[in-house]
């Protein structure tokens, strides 16, 4: 693996998450998984997993996590290199822009765009992991031969949903509770 | 009038001068310290990382004001990147500069690459075990209902609080495209709608903009 091209794309990636860190969701299966098949669809939501349960923003810790499998340690830090440049960039464009004028109307104008295209993005990122998780498949190339329903994840599902929308319990709690029920249940299965 | 907004001006540079001059070795060391401490113990997302910044920056240290802790997270929004970054680098920026930019980005990645790191390679080793794929396979189960929990707030907020027919449409178009490109074809389209996205809020803006322009000046002339 080349680092430059490691870099090159976390910089794309950075460039594109606009909106938060779930905002690169989307952005990172786009370039790390559909365009380059560096990752499969499992091992992007396995990272996605594991990143929901550690501190940090989800786009620091994709490029980390990426960089870390395609380069070693070293590859990790020159991920996160890449993502950060155009953040750091845009942050000090922005800054002074906003020193010298206060208010920039293309600013809000920006965001009056990326925010519900982004809601729609994250939307369709959440619909791939969940085909997957409920039904092993997520393209309709494969749809055919791979199709095996998961009476079980979508239980666990409907039990964490649930918690999420009834309870103020943390939804990293919410996840290892998931993970304890579907320790148990598939060794009994 | 003038010789007011002069005046002000004047008294202005004057304390971000005195404000300068106040940056020592122990301010820098503060700004690296909280950034770490606060990225640490920011379990689930960017929303804490925001209070807890506000907390500390604002209410005990009182280094800027509740306004300005708006306004640049205002700014770290509309920047591409994680947002908790965006605001601490800028926090930073505010303080202290560029340098005080870089101590920020600096404590604020240590914890989450220390542990994704090491939680990378122990995940490669144990990963094998067949109880591990039990506890992924359900923990990614309750992955799924977190994030369709998250675009049910996003989805609701667009559709029942905003209402415009502008991002209700760019909501429904983004999404459709995105998942019927990757679904048929096995292609991603997400970057080209960001982009095109963006073109359009800023058009729009600019065309409203222009509209309440024209109306003002023909009431004017009424």
């Amino acid at each position: 693996m080349n680092y430059l091209q490691l870099f090159w794309a976390y910089i794309q990636i950075g460039l594109f998450s606009i909106g938060g860190g779930h905002a690169s969701i989307p952005v990172a299966q786009s370039v790390v998984v559909d365009n380059l098949g560096w990752m499969t669809l499992e091992e992007f939501s396995a990272m996605i997993t594991l990143s929901e349960m550690t501190p940090g923003p989800f786009s620091i810790n994709s490029a980390t996590f990426v960089g870390t499998k395609m380069a070693g340690t070293l590859g990790g830090l020159v991920a996160l290199l890449g993502f950060l440049v155009p953040s750091v960039i845009f942050c000090t464009l922005f800054f002074f822009i906003y020193k010298k004028f206060r208010k920039v109307r293309a600013i809000d104008g920006l965001m009056r765009g990326i925010r519900p295209a982004v809601s729609g993005l994250i939307g369709s990122a959440g619909l791939s992991i969940t085909l997957l998780a409920l039904f092993g498949t997520s393209t309709h190339a494969t749809f055919q031969t791979e199709f095996a329903f998961n009476p079980v994840a979508l239980g666990i599902a409907i039990v964490a949903f649930v918690l999420c929308r009834k309870t103020k319990i943390n939804p990293v709690i919410i996840i290892l509770l998931c993970g304890v029920l579907g320790m148990i249940v598939y060794s009994i299965i | 009038m003038e010789e007011e907004r002069l005046l002000e001006e004047k008294v202005e540079e004057n304390q971000t001068t005195e404000k300068k001059a106040k940056i020592t070795a122990k301010v820098y060391l503060k700004l690296l310290w909280f950034s770490f401490f606060i990225s640490m113990v920011a379990f689930g997302g960017g929303f804490v990382v925001l209070s807890l910044l506000r907390d500390i920056f604002v209410k005990k240290l009182k280094w800027i004001t509740d306004d300005e802790m708006f306004d640049l997270r205002a700014l770290a929004q509309a920047s591409p990147g994680a947002i908790a970054l965006n605001t601490s680098m800028l926090v930073g920026f505010k303080i202290a500069g560029f340098l005080g930019a870089l101590l920020t980005i600096i404590g604020s990645i240590i914890p989450p690459v220390a542990v994704i790191t090491a939680l990378y390679y122990f995940y490669d080793a144990i990963k094998a075990y067949a109880i591990v794929g039990y506890l992924m396979a359900g923990m990614q189960a309750g992955v799924v209902a977190v994030i369709i929990s998250l675009c049910y707030d996003m989805w609701k907020k667009v559709f029942v609080n905003d209402k415009s027919v502008f991002t209700v449409v760019l909501l429904i178009l983004s999404f459709s495209i995105s998942s019927l490109t990757l679904f048929l074809f096995n292609y991603s389209t997400v970057i080209y709608v960001v982009i095109l996205s963006a073109i359009l809020g800023i058009g729009c803006s600019y065309v409203s903009y222009f509209n309440e322009k024209k109306k003002a000046k023909k009431e004017e002339e009424k």
